[in-house]
C-alpha cells in the first residue's frame, strides 16, 4: 500500500499545503511548475493552487482546469500566475496574471453576476463574463501598427464580450471587443479600436 | 500564350513593378525598426503550404489553373516564394463548360513554375515578386509582382488594397488586376469580405487595352485557413464569373 501512494503522489505532482484551485487536465510536451521556491516538472492530474508560477517550453502547451469549471489554456513558451480564484456563496472571483505569451481562458461562470474572472498582463486588464478569449503578451517585437513601442498585448474574442483597458493609463477609455475581433495594447497607450480577429491569418485575399 | 486576364507591354511592366516598390516602402521609411527587421533572421522560422484553385469563365474563353505555393520565412520582412501552377485555357466560342468543352473550342494546357520573394516592409503590406517558365502549350518566360496592403486595419471594417501584374513573354501581353475589399463581418468561424475589382490587358496579340470589372465577394473560414473568392461583371470579354479556393497551412520549425 506504501508503495501506491507513492505512486499516486508522484502522478499527481506535489501535494500542495493549502486548497487546490484547479488542476492540470493537459499537458503536450513539458512545462514547469514554481510554488514558492520549489520547483516541479508538471504532469497532469497535478493540483495547482494560488500563485503557482505556470511555465510551459517550446513546442509544448498545458490546460488548467479551475474548480469553478473555467479553463486555462496555457501556448508554448508561455509564463502565467493564478493570482486569486475565491468561490465564496454564490461569487466567484479569479485572477490570472499572463507574463509573457499567450493565454487562451475558456470561462465558465454559474455564480452570480457579481462573479469576475480578470486576465492581467504588464499593461492591460481583461475582464470577462462568460466568455472565451485569447490573451498574448509580447516583449522585444514592434507592435503592428505601433513600431516603435516593443511591448504589447493582444487580446481576441472567440465568444461573448470582453472589457479591456490599460492600467498603466488610467485616462484611457477602455475597450469592448466581441466576439470574433480582437484589440491591440499597445506599451502604455489605450486600446485600440476592436478589429476583426485573425487578420493575419488571412493575410493578403484575393485571386491566385 | 493565352492569358484570362492580359494586358499593356513590357516597360509598363517594369513601371508597374516600380511603383509597387515605392508604395511598399514609403510607410517603411518612417519606421527605423524596420530596416533592421530586413536583416534579422526569422526565429522561429515558419513555412506554409498554400494549395489554390481557380476558374474563369465568360462568353469568350474560360479557363482553370490549380496549384500550389510553398513560402519560407528567411528574415522578419523576407521569405522565399516558389510556385507551381497547372492552367487549362479553353479558347473559342461556345463552348459549353471549361471542363467539357464543345468540338469547336480549342484546348491549351501548360504548367507555370515561379520562384521569387515576398517582402513585408510593414506588418500590414506584402510584396511579392515572383519570376519563372511556363511549359506546354505555353514555352516562355513570365514576371509577377502582387501588392497587398492594409488599410485602417485597427477598426472594425479594415480595407485591402490589392494590385497585381504580370507579363508573358510567350505572346508579350502585360495584364494586371485591381482590387478593394472590406471585411464586413468578423465572427468566431468566418470573415466576410465585400469590394469591387477588376482586371485591365493588353499589349503584345492582344493589341489595345482590353479591361473588366465587377464586385468582389469572399469568405475565409478560420477552422480551415481556407478562403473562397467570387467576382461577376462585364467588360471586354462581356459577362464573365471567377471563383477562387485557396487554403494555407502553416508550421513552426
Amino acid at each position: 500500500m506504501p508503495f501506491l501512494v507513492c505512486l499516486v503522489l508522484l502522478g499527481a505532482g506535489p501535494v500542495p499545503a493549502q486548497a487546490p484551485v484547479g488542476s492540470i487536465t493537459e499537458l503536450v510536451g513539458t512545462a514547469r511548475l514554481w510554488r514558492g521556491k520549489q520547483l516541479f516538472d508538471v504532469v497532469i492530474k497535478m493540483a495547482v493552487i494560488v500563485r503557482d508560477k505556470l511555465q510551459t517550453m517550446p513546442k509544448s502547451h498545458l490546460t488548467v482546469t479551475l474548480n469553478g469549471g473555467s479553463q486555462l489554456v496555457l501556448a508554448e513558451s508561455s509564463t502565467m500566475v493564478i493570482d486569486e480564484d475565491v468561490t465564496d456563496g454564490g461569487r466567484a472571483d479569479s485572477r490570472i496574471s499572463l507574463l509573457l505569451g499567450h493565454l487562451r481562458a475558456k470561462v465558465y461562470l454559474t455564480a452570480s453576476p457579481a462573479s469576475s474572472f480578470e486576465v492581467h498582463t504588464p499593461n492591460a486588464v481583461v475582464g470577462v463574463r462568460g466568455t472565451e478569449f485569447e490573451t498574448a503578451y509580447i516583449e522585444g517585437k514592434p507592435c503592428p501598427g505601433f513600431p516603435t513601442c516593443l511591448r504589447y498585448t493582444e487580446v481576441g474574442v472567440y465568444k461573448g464580450v470582453v472589457e479591456v483597458s490599460n492600467p498603466t493609463n488610467p485616462s484611457a477609455p477602455p475597450v469592448r471587443v466581441t466576439q470574433g475581433y480582437e484589440t491591440t495594447v499597445p506599451c502604455e497607450l489605450a486600446p485600440s479600436s476592436a478589429a476583426p480577429l485573425g487578420m493575419s491569418e488571412l493575410g493578403a485575399p484575393g485571386y491566385r | 500564350m493565352l492569358s484570362s486576364d492580359a494586358p499593356l507591354s513590357r516597360h509598363p511592366f517594369t513601371r508597374v513593378l516600380a511603383m509597387m516598390f515605392v508604395l511598399s516602402f514609403v510607410g517603411a521609411s518612417t519606421a527605423a525598426c524596420a530596416v533592421s527587421d530586413f536583416l534579422q533572421l526569422t526565429s522561429p522560422g515558419h513555412l506554409s503550404l498554400t494549395l489554390f484553385a481557380s476558374g474563369y469563365g465568360s462568353d469568350k474563353y474560360g479557363t482553370t489553373h490549380e496549384g500550389f505555393e510553398l513560402e519560407q520565412s528567411v528574415t522578419n520582412q523576407v521569405s522565399l516564394v516558389a510556385r507551381a501552377v497547372a492552367y487549362s485555357v479553353y479558347q473559342g466560342t461556345g463552348f459549353d463548360s471549361p471542363l467539357l468543352p464543345a468540338s469547336r473550342s480549342s484546348t491549351r494546357d501548360f504548367g507555370r513554375f515561379q520562384g521569387g520573394l515576398d517582402l513585408a516592409p510593414l506588418p500590414d503590406i506584402s510584396l511579392v515578386i515572383l519570376g519563372g517558365e511556363d511549359v506546354g502549350d505555353s514555352h516562355a518566360p513570365v514576371v509577377e509582382g502582387d501588392f497587398s496592403s492594409w488599410i485602417v486595419p485597427h477598426s472594425l471594417h479594415p480595407l485591402n488594397f490589392s494590385f497585381s501584374a504580370n507579363h508573358y513573354y510567350e505572346n508579350e501581353v502585360t495584364s494586371s488586376r485591381i482590387d478593394l475589399r472590406a471585411i464586413v463581418l468578423s465572427t468566431a468561424e468566418v470573415m466576410l469580405l465585400a469590394g469591387a475589382g477588376g482586371a485591365i490587358w493588353g499589349g503584345g496579340s492582344v493589341g489595345n487595352a482590353k479591361g473588366q470589372g465587377g464586385p468582389d465577394l469572399g469568405v475565409f473560414l478560420r477552422r480551415w485557413h481556407a478562403s473562397i473568392d467570387l467576382q461577376a461583371g462585364y467588360g471586354s470579354s462581356h459577362t464573365y464569373g471567377l471563383v477562387s479556393f485557396s487554403r494555407r497551412i502553416g508550421w513552426d520549425e
